[in-house]
């Protein structure tokens, strides 16, 4: 069961195509990493699916409904931040939330509860605009998680803040997805702050999801050798040797890099190597770590 | 619909906290009363006479009306209306406002609303700094008595209304350009020219087609000045024709708008 779904979408502002046929589909009960570079088009993708842009082409469905014909509906079980945190810097923390409980009417208590999660509960009177931007940016996720909304949507929610901020925001993140069981779509332009919470990953790139599956789908193109490296006593001669027996190499800060070779051609060379007297001081298979596969595909 | 209204005005009501639209609400309605009593306080020898003489009340309510009929209420009607409206550009909150489980059409009138109640508390605000600009040297300066005829209620309550009625139009126009313009300093200026406009023009027979001067014109319509304005009879008729011919194309304009926020 899909918590939110997105058909062929496809969206151009004046001459350039943002979007190109997004179809993505959200997991319920997901933490989805939606990852690209800047410029992707993930925070137009986010905005259509909040119907703060309207869909040119394509469709877009949260819980089973369509954004352009019950928005009200969906949006009342929607919590979410795009981009930057939107906060009234003349009022409180308190304040700032009491205008979105007002909305959603839920109880005046989670306020505190809220505050509290997000470790701003001791703020009392100081006003949001004597916040530190790591504080507003908290500010806003308390504001998304209010009315326990079922499916929250964050932009670049970590932009901003210091490791220790990152962590903690990760560890909400994590913490709501398995007591609230909330689905969570986060975006992000860096792997390294979803792949450790994130249970399934979308990866845009220049308009195009290039890469949708559950994180492990994406672990497992880690185990795809990406290149050979080789040390040897002379690596003059022994690039010398290996272009004898067609393998093209080349000289990389003192060593030699070699395309991918199965497990069996690597034991051959290194025969080869030592049955010309060449001494092999490292002979070692480079694999994708997942910041690569995330560049690799995002064509950077 | 009556109670996500009501809910979303609330809101809304909670946003001009510590803004500085409330507060030139509150500065801008009594700085005339303040005046007025401080200046009899001053001149206090004049006040027995001025306070034994008949048509005390008449003669302060139009002392005080002059400076608020031509400078506050307009001014204070562009300057709320703009700020108000702006409250979300400047917290890059129009985006959070839109993702609210709220019509489109609730958002753009429980901020109407909110900016409509405070041109209301304005007027009541005026009304008692009237009163007290009435009663404090009465009860301030030993030997002024208090003073001669009643505050009555019902006229002012009619004249209080058709101010109100003759600023709409300035509150709409005001309106749809805060609600367009990223920069608070378009409507803001824009209006303030516009109000200069109807400064210049409100002895001319074109005035009545101007509506910044229509609170002006009102004040006029019983000295030899506001007789030439041949147009007056069905001003605040007019007045009504543009706040809703405004609003509506205000409205229009929002809901249709490409990008929210």
């Amino acid at each position: 069961m899909h918590c939110l779904e997105t058909a062929d979408l496809s969206h151009r502002f004046a001459s350039h195509d943002v979007l190109r046929g997004v179809s993505m589909q959200v997991p319920e009960g997901s933490i989805y990493g939606f990852l690209g570079p800047n410029g992707a088009g993930k925070t137009t993708t986010l905005r259509l699916i909040l119907g703060l842009l309207k869909t040119q082409q394509g469709e877009i469905r949260i819980f089973g409904k369509r954004i352009d014909r019950d928005r009200i509906a969906i949006l009342r079980n929607v919590g979410s931040m795009i981009e930057s945190p939107s906060l009234y810097d003349h009022l409180t923390a308190a304040e700032n939330l009491r205008l979105m409980q007002l909305i959603h009417r839920c109880p005046e208590s989670r306020i505190r509860e809220v505050l509290e999660l997000v470790g701003l509960a001791g703020t009392g009177k100081k006003r949001a605009r004597q916040f530190s931007l790591g504080m507003r940016q908290r500010l806003a996720i308390a504001a998304a998680l209010l009315h326990r909304p079922s499916l929250i949507i964050l932009d670049e929610p970590t932009n901003g803040l210091d490791p220790n901020g990152i962590i903690e925001v990760r560890n909400l993140l994590v913490e709501l997805n398995r007591r609230d069981g909330c689905t969570i779509l986060v975006s992000s332009h860096l792997l390294s702050e979803v792949d450790r919470v994130a249970t399934h990953v979308g990866i845009l790139g220049k308009g195009r999801l290039l890469f949708q599956g559950t994180i492990d789908d994406l672990r497992r193109h880690r185990q795809e050798v990406l290149s050979v490296r080789v040390s040897t006593s002379d690596n003059a001669a022994a690039l010398q040797a290996l272009g004898e027996e067609g393998i093209e190499g080349r000289l990389v800060e003192g060593e030699i890099v070699l395309p991918a070779l199965t497990a069996p051609r690597v034991a051959a060379l290194n025969r080869q190597l030592t049955a010309r007297n060449l001494d092999v001081y490292e002979l070692r298979t480079v694999r994708n770590d997942l910041e690569t596969i995330f560049l690799n595909l995002v064509g950077e | 619909m009556t109670a996500t209204f009501i809910h979303a005005f609330h809101g809304e009501w909670l946003k001009r906290k510590r803004s500085f639209a409330s507060s030139f609400v509150i500065a801008g309605s009594l700085f005339t009363p303040a005046i007025v009593t401080v200046v009899r306080l001053i001149y206090r020898q004049n006040l027995p006479a001025l306070y034994a003489a008949e048509g005390f009340w008449p003669n302060l309510w139009r002392a005080c009306w002059e400076s608020m009929a031509v400078f506050f209420l307009p001014l204070g009607a562009i300057l709320a209306t703009s700020l108000i409206a702006q409250i979300e550009f400047k917290s890059n909150a129009w985006k959070q406002v839109h993702t609210l489980p709220l019509s489109t059409a609730v958002i753009f009138l429980s901020k109407l609303a909110v900016i409509l109640v405070m041109l209301l508390q304005f007027l009541l605000l005026f009304n008692a700094g009237i009163y007290a600009a009435g009663m404090l040297p009465s009860l301030l300066v030993p030997g002024v008595p208090p003073p001669k005829g009643s505050f009555s209620s019902l006229p002012l309550l009619r004249e209080n209304a058709l101010y109100f009625v003759a600023c709409l139009p300035i509150v709409a126009a005001q309106y749809l350009m805060a609600l367009r313009s990223h920069n608070f300093l378009v409507p803001i200026g824009i209006g303030f020219m516009a109000w200069i406009g109807a400064v210049a023009a409100v002895s001319s027979k074109v005035a009545i087609w101007w509506p910044y001067g229509y609170t002006i014109i009102h004040y006029l319509q019983d000295k030899p000045k506001g007789a030439r304005l041949a147009a007056y009879t069905g001003l605040h008729w007019l007045a009504l024709l543009f706040f809703v011919v405004i609003t509506i194309v205000s409205y229009v304009l929002f809901i249709t708008k490409k990008e929210k926020g």
